[in-house]
């Protein structure tokens, strides 16, 4: 019981990162290419900071 | 495993840090190249740089703490070059590809594409500098 209760602890301490980093690059994609349809307003605000690291834009 | 806990949310800090540091410097090496003229005002580019580049330093750091033990460098300058370049790539691959099926919406500029590049490697050095000064607090 001990053991499965660690385990999942475990399990949590390794699943957590990981889902955190996955939202953060999930919005990186759409600061990047300003998916607008998922984030309403995000290609004009950062249509600047887009161009400026070489990402395509109109 | 506390360690680790204690490492990945160390590594976000970093990140966020580290961004906010490279989306400042981003905006001062445009300034500075004219690659792309700025539509927004300078105090809105200060937000919006350091948003965008702390969620770019946030997911470069979490990459770090995640793969550190597997990347094959033992430098952490290299490995943050790494995986910030790797990331800008994969990016830029998938830019390729928009622009390919949207090519009225999406277009590929290759003074950005430069800079852009070398902005990446900026950042894995900001980010290095910033893990190498933790490391040696530790």
């Amino acid at each position: 019981m001990e053991r499965i209760i660690s385990r999942e602890g475990g399990l949590l301490e390794t699943l957590l990162p990981a889902l955190v980093i996955v939202s953060f690059a999930f919005a990186m994609v759409v600061i990047a290419y300003g998916f607008d349809s998922i984030a309403p307003g995000v290609h004009d605000a950062f249509h600047d900071f887009r161009h400026t690291i070489g990402m395509p834009c109109h | 495993m506390q360690s680790q806990s204690i490492d990945w949310k160390k590594g976000i800090m970093l990140g966020a840090i580290a961004g906010i540091a490279w989306g400042w410097v981003a905006l001062a090496v445009n300034a500075a190249t004219g690659a792309f003229q700025f539509e927004n005002s300078v105090l809105q580019n200060l937000i919006n740089f350091a948003a965008g580049g702390a969620v770019f330093g946030i997911v470069v750091s979490g990459f770090l703490s995640l793969l550190h033990e597997r990347l094959p460098f033992k430098n952490i300058f290299l490995r943050t070059i790494f995986i910030s370049t790797t990331l800008w790539v994969i990016l830029r691959i998938g830019g390729m590809l928009l622009s390919s099926i949207e090519p009225e919406r999406f277009h590929l500029v290759t003074a950005q594409t430069v800079q852009g590049f070398f902005l990446a490697i900026i950042m894995g050095c900001i980010l290095g500098f910033l893990w190498k000064i933790k490391r040696k607090e530790a």
